[in-house]
Order: C-alpha cells, then structure tokens, then sequence
C-alpha cells in the first residue's frame, strides 16, 4: 500500500511542479536583422547562442509607392549570402510605408496582398531559406490609410495559410490609443519601444529612446486587445545638426574612430562632436562647425526600460526582441548587457 | 433592396449635403520668405532644378526627366532622315511601335499606319532592321512590366550571346555611320547587362572610343562609365559620367547621380585624374549642390578654377535662398533678420558667421574685377549686406550698378527698394505705410506683412494679427468683427498699407462685415446687439447674400436632425431670428415665458447649434472632423425641460423630453468629443447607464399612451433601442 501511497504524492508534486513551473515561463529573446545581405559575422551568431534564440526576425523586402508606376512595389529584397545554424527559423518581417496604403482602392488591396504572398514564396524559394510558423508586418498606419492596412492583413492571412501566425508591430502611440487608432487584425502584436524623440531637437540627450517618455506611454487603463511581444532598440545612429537643425542620419556611426580622429572631432560633451574640417565621414560630407550628436542607449537605460514593461500590469510579452542584429553590435552592448537584459526581463 | 435603396439615397443626399457646409477655407504657406529671386537672376533654365527648387535644402530631385532624353535622341532623327516628319509620327515611329508591330508592318508594308515606317520600309530598310534590334536589345535591358510585381527574370546567357553576335555583325556589316554608333551603343548596353564587362570595355576601346563625340557617344560613354566602376577604375568612371554629365542634358541627372563619392581618397584620385578645368568645375558644382551642402568653401574653390564659371551664378543663388530659409523664417521667434532688428538679439551666430563670410566672398570676388556679369555679383552682394542689415552698403552698391541691367535684374532690385523702404529707420511707420504705395510690388507682401505687424510699427488691430477672413469664418470672433467693422467704416484714416492688408486679407465691405458680426452676436446670445447690427444692413446687400438667409424657419422640431427635407423651404433672416430670440428671452427675464415660450426657444438653441439644420445661423464653417460652431446642447437641453414641466398637454409633454433627451445624447457626444468624433456607432448602454438619455426612460415609463409616443417608436431608432 505504501508503494501507492508514494506515487500518489509523486503525482501530486509533478503536477504542482508543473502548474508553478507554467507560471514562470521564461521569456525569450532575440533580434531583428534589417539588411539586405543576410551574413551574419561570428559575433552576431555567437549573441544567437547566447540567447539560445530559436528564431530570428529577418526583414525580407520592403514595399513602398513607387511615383514613376504609381503602384506600389517590392524593393530591396533579402540576399541570403550565408545561411543561417540550422536550430534558427526565420521569421519573415516585411516592412510596408503608411503611403504604399494611400489612394488605392480594395481591388488593388487584395491583389498587393496576393502579390505580397506570392513574393513570399519567391523569395524562400530563391533565396533557399526556410521560414517559420510566423510572419510579421511593419507598417506605421494612419487614420487615412488604415481600414485599407487593415483590409490587407485579412487578405494576406488568407493567401499565406502556411503561417499559423500573423503579428505586426504596433508603435507606443497605437498601443496608447487603440480606440483611435484602431487595432490590426492579426494574431499578435511587437511593440515597438523606440524612436520616441524628436529629431529636430538639438538639445534633446537622444531621439531614439527615453524611459520618461515611455512611462507616459504605458499609462494605460486596459490591457492591448492583442497579445503584445517586445521591440527594444540596440542601435545607435548620429544626426548632423548645421546651422542648429537636423539634416541627415548617420547609421552606425563609428564611435572609436570619432573618439581617436582628433583633428576631425572635437568632442563637446558625452555624445556631441564639432567638426573640425569639411571632408568625407561615413560615406557623408560633413562640413566644419557641423555637430554630430550620436545618439544611443546606455545599457542601464534598457534595463530600466524592460523593468517598466516587466512590471505593467497589462504587458505580459512572451519574449524580447532587440532591433537590431549588425556586425558591430558589442561595440555598443557587451555580453554581460545582454545578460543583464535578459536576466531583468525574467 | 430596400436597404439598398436607402442606402443609396443617403448616399446621394450626404454627396448633395456636403458642399453646403464646407465653406471655411485654408491656404499654403512658405515656412520662410524667399526675397531673392533666381527666375530674376538667372537667365535660362538649364539649372532650374538646383535653383528654382522650393526647398533649396532639399535634393534635385526632378531634374531633366525622360522627356529629355526622348526630345535630344528625336533630334538626331529628325536630322538624319533626307524628308521632313511630324513629330508625334517619330516618336511613335521610335518609342511606341512595338517588335510585333514592325514585323507585321514588314510582311505587309501597305499595313503600316506610321508615315516614317512606311517611308523607312521603301527608301531605308537598315533603318528599318536597326529599330528591330534596338526593340529586341531593350527587352533584355530594359524589360517593361505589365504589372509592377513582375519578377526580374533570371539572365539567360545563352541569348544574350546570340543578340550580341547578332548585332556585332550588323556593326561591322553596317557603312551607315548614324546606325553604326547606335548599333555600338545598343552592343554595350547589352554586353554591360549580361555582365560581360571586358568584353564591353575591349568593344569600346577598339570600335568607338575614337568616334566623333557625338551625343550618341556621351549615351554609350554612360554605359561605359558604370562598367568602369564596376571593374575598379573608379575614377576613370566617374570622371566620364562628368563628361557625360557636361555634354549630354538628357543624361545629366542620371550621370550626376552616379559620380558619387564616399571618402576624401576618392574625392582627390578623381580631382588627379581630371583632364580639364571643366571637369573640375563640374566636380565642385556636383558637390556644392547636393542636399544639405555648406557650398561656400567648394564655390570658392570653383572661383579659383575659373571666376567667370557659369555655375558660380546658380551656386550664389541657391546658397542665398538656403540662407533665407532659415534666416527669414516666418515664425518671429525664429526669423533671424526679425530679431536682429527688432530685439538686437542674434538667435542663430552660426549662420549670422556664415552669412557674413559669404558676404565678405562676394564683395572680394567683385573687387578682383575677374567674374562675368559684374551687376549679377553685385545685386547679390547687396542682397546679402540687406540680410546682415547694412542698409547704407545696399544704397552704395546700388549705386554702382551698370545704367541699362537687364530687366529681369530691374524686377530683383525692385522687390530690395521695397524692403529698404519697409525697414528704413530714418521714417516713421506711417510715412513707411503711406509711402509704399509709389513702390509697391506684390512679391514682399508676406514680408511687408509679418515686418509691419511689430508693434512698433503701429498696424491696427485686427491688421497687425496673423490672421486672415478665412480664419474668421472658421472661428467667429466678435471682438475682431468689431473692430475691423470700424475700420472699414473710416477707411479714410488708414495708411496706405493698412488699407491694403484691410482690403486684401479681411474686406473692405462694411455690410459684410457686419452681417459677420451679427452673426457671431447669434453666437454669443447677444441678440439685442445682433438686432442693432443687423439692422442695419441694407436690402440690397440682404438680397445679394448667400449667407443673410437661413432656409428653414429654425423654431421647427425634426424627430431626425437628416431629414431636413422634411422642412418647409422659407428665407429665414438672421435678423428675425435675432428679434424673435430677444422677444423670448425678454419674457422669460420678466417671467412671463410661457411652456411654448421655452419650446421655442430650445428648438432654436438646438437647430442653430452644430446638430441642427440651421447650424449656419451661428456659423459659417460646419467641420466634418471636429465641432465647430455652437456645438454645446445644454441651454437647449435645460429648456425643453422646462417646457416639459409647465406644459398641461400631455403629447406638448411627450414631445418636449423627447427633444431634451435628443439635446442631451447630443451632450454626451461633445462632453466627450476627445474619444467619440471619430465613432461611427453610439455607445448606446454607455449612455444609458450614465443617464444621458433618461428622457427616453420617462417616455417609455409615462407616455406610452400618447401619438407622439406612437410615432417616434416608428420613427427613432435610438429610442426603439431604448424601449427594445
């Protein structure tokens, strides 16, 4: 009798075991790749690993209103140069321009939609990469374009039935006021928690990210009628201020070399630096007296960034996904960042 | 169907509705005034792109589109055939006849329904054999899609090789020179786009690169340019998409888009391999005019090239409109000139630098007498010395000027007298005001306009606020009304300019203004002043205004507020309805109102506000994004109770909540307009529970036995919702 009596209690802790262990599910991260050139350096595969990511967020092309056909068309479609280890499914992201939506009509909905499809398969086939259960779409929808947005989102889930899910990523002003933005329909949602500042602001510390400003936008009263992953950013980008306004971005700018090309770069404070003389940088012509203010994110910041979100009541993301993978990336965020970021989140 | 017909019809009727109350109005603005004008200082427009751009900081984007290629490649036609042809006839022959068109038109010449083919089919069939192949050559290079998804088909070699032997034999076969350097251009398009780049550049080497350089020379040099860069002879490629760029206007933009460099290296290895001072100039133009440019160090060292360089002109010119943009904003706080003047406050060193470093440029390069057309440099130096504020250093150079300068110069230095009077010290703004009329040109009016509404220079008000008539027909403001009423009425003591800012952003017509007025009296339930100033309008001016006459008589109910049709069509004056309004409201002051008194009274609160058919009682602007007008239904709302209370009818009673419940949802739209303007579905149990709409509970509850009770169960959806 006592051999049953033991397996009961085994039974009853297994399941006890399992219902906290369901509880505690951990959340999952990994990253966004936006090139065009899929080929990924050792750094980058090695930050895969770290994160035992399974999967990746890889942009395939983009669709934009072209003027000259007056249509909106493909553009800067994926190149697979290297693939990717085999445990990481691609999850195929597909950024779309708010016009792309603007004066067309439901006919042409429904046929970019099928098109859209159909470059999909296009591109997996040529390319020789295999994608994952999901598929996400990237659009910064309006009011004027987003019953046509929306119109093609139902379309696109009916002519891709091989992706049992559709996400799209929602920014914090769509997430802050959903009754007026109106909610996609699709499966899921990746709140896109950055480019919140203002770029025209030469005073501002950073236009990419704030905590403050994020705190105003989770002031929420109900829960996002979608589920809702997360986007945080790992990037950084500098903006040339001339004459005391914005005019051009910089991606990746290299900040080793800005700090050590002294008679190029003055530096004027944490993140701002004179030019000295006019020349080349960056495949840029900056002229002397421009200011480059590099704009990135301390690692702290993020960490406090994704302890707001881990304590909203109404956020409850299944996984983190950073925007995004590029070859220089630990010159930005060393393992340890990424470790702490994870640990935070969890 | 009969869904669908009602459907339609309120299709049809909102499409017949909208006009009616669309009639604010808005108007683009400049965010900076551009004063200096290239169309004046620039002869041609060749460079029009880089100088006329609106937004001189922006890219060229538009510059030398299709058409010029199509029109320079039409030329060369029309000068190689012997007879003369129409023009659309060509280009059909050229652009639009397609492969199959030209082989049917060979197997059956009488056919042809082109006159060119059909000459070129008798009298030149190299002609004829040519075009074919450029159509076979351009399905390969330039494959035109039906629909924009079309994928690019994969290259297939194979025929690429069979199309260049093809047309490699037609060269060598060919003695007519014209075809021969298009067959050549044809052959190095096609070799680039199959990737055979040492075989394109050896074809070129060899077969052409010795030719006369024709335009069909610089067309095949494009090609060649790219393969170049391609294969690692950058500079050698871009120092011929230069040459392309100099001698072929059809190219120019695409060549110019392509010399693009990334590193001072290859800035200078482009610099060494230049041959002639042209094409260094041409480098420092590319660079000076690209987006954002700082161009002043890469103009100067254009000057030290060649001071009577033909792009030193449109460098000037869009280097001082880019000054402009900034330094002439239209905002005061952040117009550069306007705080300097006024305020002694320099907002923006920076520029203020810049701007005199290119200053002291022109006035060097003026003195080292090496520059073409010297009254070009000096109008623009003057230009400049207005900008930093040396009104004495714009008089002397003036001065200097050559007697008989262009016209289109006399036209630039008109609109720089104009803004020396308006900012002369010497004067008083009065005399300033009085005295622009003997100059005046129409295109410093924004300026005149924003410099002359500093207080200090003493424009009355409303004419010194940046406002306009459209921005008082959207938003009535009876203090403004007011006072531009008594400036039109003594017009006579207005300066000049007052005058023309009275005429020309707000009227000069007295009645206008105060049916305007009237109006926004309505607005402010002032109807004693509304009387008087209606008054007092004349019965022609009654006649002739749109606006005088409400079309219904507003003191009528609608159970729907859409079926408007349903009203009686009477002219209703404002007038009336000003003098029946006072009448009310006098007798409920001395309290002898009557239920019907209030009734009355609410119906018209309700129908002049912005839910009601006679919303333009009170306004002249109905938005269909935002409320406007008199939106709130309180007053209307309050007294249709009252009416309820005192009345002893018992279906005067039904009615009355009816229309204070109605009053009241309208309350629970606008109490709450942030969240709801955009919703097309009323939140029906949100606005019950918060009793919005408990007139309906007490219909439902206490007048069920009445007629008006019968009909609005038939008639009013949002009560059936209730009682349902």
């Amino acid at each position: 009798m006592w051999y049953f009596k033991i397996n009961r209690i085994v039974i009853v802790i297994t399941i006890l075991a399992l219902f906290v262990g369901c509880n505690k599910k951990e959340r999952t991260c990994t990253f966004y790749h936006w090139e065009q050139t899929l080929d990924l350096k050792t750094d980058e595969t090695q930050l895969l690993q770290d994160f035992n990511a399974n999967e990746l967020y890889v942009r395939i092309f983009d669709i934009d209103f072209k003027d000259k056909s007056k249509a909106p068309a493909f553009l800067s479609s994926l190149h697979v140069k290297n693939q990717l280890p085999e445990n990481i499914s691609v999850i195929p992201c597909i950024f779309i321009t708010n016009r792309s939506f603007k004066n067309i009509d439901f006919a042409a909905v429904d046929s970019l939609a099928h098109r859209t499809a159909a470059h999909i398969n296009y591109i997996e086939n040529t390319q020789d990469i295999a994608f994952g259960d999901e598929i996400q779409i990237d659009c910064d929808w309006t009011p004027s374009t987003r019953v046509h947005y929306f119109a093609y989102l139902k379309q696109l889930k009916k002519y891709l039935p091989q992706f049992g899910t559709i996400s799209a990523t929602i920014r914090l002003h769509q997430f802050k006021y959903p009754e007026k933005t109106g909610i996609p329909p699709v499966d899921k949602g990746s709140l896109m928690v950055y480019n919140m500042g203002d770029f025209e602001d030469s005073e501002a510390s950073n236009a990419i990210y704030s905590n403050d400003i994020l705190k105003q936008y989770l002031k929420v009263k109900a829960p996002y009628p979608l589920h809702l992953d997360i986007a945080m950013p790992t990037f950084s980008w500098a903006l040339v201020f001339r004459f005391g306004k914005a005019v051009k971005i910089i991606h990746h700018p290299d900040i080793e070399n800005l700090n050590s090309a002294k008679e190029h770069f003055t530096k004027l404070s944490q993140n701002k630096y004179k030019i000295n003389k006019n020349g080349y940088w960056q495949g840029l012509y900056l002229y002397k007296g421009d200011v480059l203010r590099v704009d990135r994110i301390d690692a702290k910041e993020i960490e406090e960034g994704l302890k707001l979100i881990r304590n909203n009541e109404y956020l409850n993301p299944d996984k983190v996904i950073y925007y995004h993978l590029f070859n220089n990336i630990k010159q930005l965020y060393t393992d340890e960042d990424f470790k702490s970021f994870n640990a935070v989140i969890n | 169907m009969k869904i669908l017909k009602v459907l339609m019809l309120l299709l049809i009727s909102t499409i017949f509705c909208l006009p009616s109350k669309a009639c604010g109005g808005w108007e683009e603005y400049e965010t900076y005034f551009r004063l200096f004008k290239p169309k004046y200082m620039i002869a041609g427009q060749e460079f029009a792109s880089i100088t006329f751009n609106d937004e001189p900081w922006s890219n060229i984007s538009v510059w030398y589109p299709q058409q010029n290629e199509h029109d320079e490649n039409l030329k060369l036609w029309k000068a190689y055939f012997p007879v003369s042809f129409d023009d659309q006839e060509l280009k059909q022959f050229i652009y639009k006849l397609s492969e199959d068109d030209l082989k049917k038109a060979r197997n059956n010449p009488s056919q042809a329904n082109n006159e060119v083919l059909q000459w070129v089919l008798v009298n030149d069939t190299q002609i004829f054999d040519y075009l074919l192949f450029a159509k076979e050559c351009e399905q390969h290079c330039n494959p035109r899609f039906v629909y924009y998804w079309e994928e690019l088909k994969e290259k297939d070699l194979t025929v690429y090789n069979q199309v260049i032997a093809k047309g490699k034999a037609m060269f060598e076969s060919s003695s007519n020179l014209f075809l021969k350097e298009r067959l050549g251009f044809q052959l190095v398009k096609l070799m680039r786009h199959a990737e055979k780049y040492d075989e394109c550049l050896a074809f070129w080497n060899t077969k052409l690169a010795k030719n006369e350089k024709s335009i069909m020379y610089y067309w095949t040099l494009d090609h060649i340019a790219g393969v170049q860069i391609i294969k690692g002879l950058a500079a050698e490629g871009r120092k011929n998409f230069i040459e392309v760029f100099l001698n072929s206007p059809g190219k120019r933009f695409s060549s110019y888009c392509s010399v693009k460099i990334d590193t001072d290296e290859e800035w200078h290895e482009l610099l060494n391999a230049c041959d002639t001072d042209k094409q260094k100039e041409s480098m420092y133009f590319m660079r000076a005019s690209q987006l954002g440019s700082v161009a002043l160090a890469d103009i100067d060292s254009l000057y030290q090239i060649n001071p009577k360089s033909e792009y030193l002109p449109i460098l000037i010119c869009r280097e001082i409109n880019k000054i402009e943009s900034i330094y002439l904003q239209n905002k005061e706080a952040e117009n550069v000139f306007y705080q300097l003047y006024f305020n002694k406050s320099n907002i923006n060193q920076e520029l203020s630098d810049y701007l005199q470093k290119f200053n002291r440029f022109l006035s060097k390069c003026i003195d080292e007498k090496q520059i073409k057309n010297i009254d070009f440099w000096r109008i623009s130096y003057l230009y400049t010395n207005f900008l930093i504020q040396d009104f004495d250093g714009v008089r002397e150079q003036m001065a200097l000027l050559s007697k008989n300068i262009p016209k289109a110069f006399k036209n630039q230095l008109d609109i720089i007298e104009n803004l020396l009077l308006i900012t002369d010290k010497s004067k008083n703004p009065i005399q300033r005001q009085n005295e622009m009329k003997s100059t005046w040109n129409v295109e410093v009016k924004d300026f005149a306009y924003f410099f002359m509404s500093h207080p200090s220079n003493k424009l009355p008000y409303p004419l010194n606020v940046d406002e306009r008539m459209y921005d008082l027909r959207t938003e009535l403001d009876t203090e403004k009304l007011k006072a531009l009423v008594d400036l039109a009425d003594n017009q006579d003591q207005l300066t000049w300019f007052a005058g023309y800012i009275l005429k020309n952003h707000f009227s000069t017509n007295s009645e206008y203004l105060k049916e305007m007025l009237g109006t926004s009296y309505l607005a402010d339930n002032e109807n004693d002043l509304a009387v008087d100033v209606l008054s007092e309008l004349s019965e022609e001016y009654k006649a002739s205004s749109q606006t005088f006459y409400l079309s219904a008589n507003p003191f009528n109910y609608l159970i729907n507020d859409r079926d408007d049709e349903l009203l009686k069509p009477v002219k209703y004056s404002k007038l009336k309805l000003a003098q029946t309004l006072y009448a009310i409201n006098t007798a409920i002051k001395e309290e002898r109102a009557t239920a019907m008194d209030y009734y009355l009274l609410g119906n018209a609160q309700y129908n002049t506000s912005y839910f009601g058919y006679a919303w333009n009682a009170k306004a002249y602007y109905w938005s269909g994004g935002y409320y406007t007008g008199s939106f709130d239904c309180t007053d209307a709302y309050q007294n249709f109770l009252k009416a309820a209370k005192m009345s002893d009818d018992k279906e005067m009673k039904a009615k009355c909540y009816y229309l204070a419940a109605k009053a009241n949802q309208n309350k629970y739209l606008t109490d709450n307009r942030e969240n709801l303007y955009w919703k097309s579905d009323l939140k029906e149990e949100d606005m019950q529970n918060r009793g919005y709409r408990d007139e309906f509970l007490k219909l439902k509850e206490e007048y069920k036995d009445t007629e008006f009770y019968e009909r609005i169960i038939e008639e009013c959806k949002y009560f059936q919702f209730y009682v349902n």
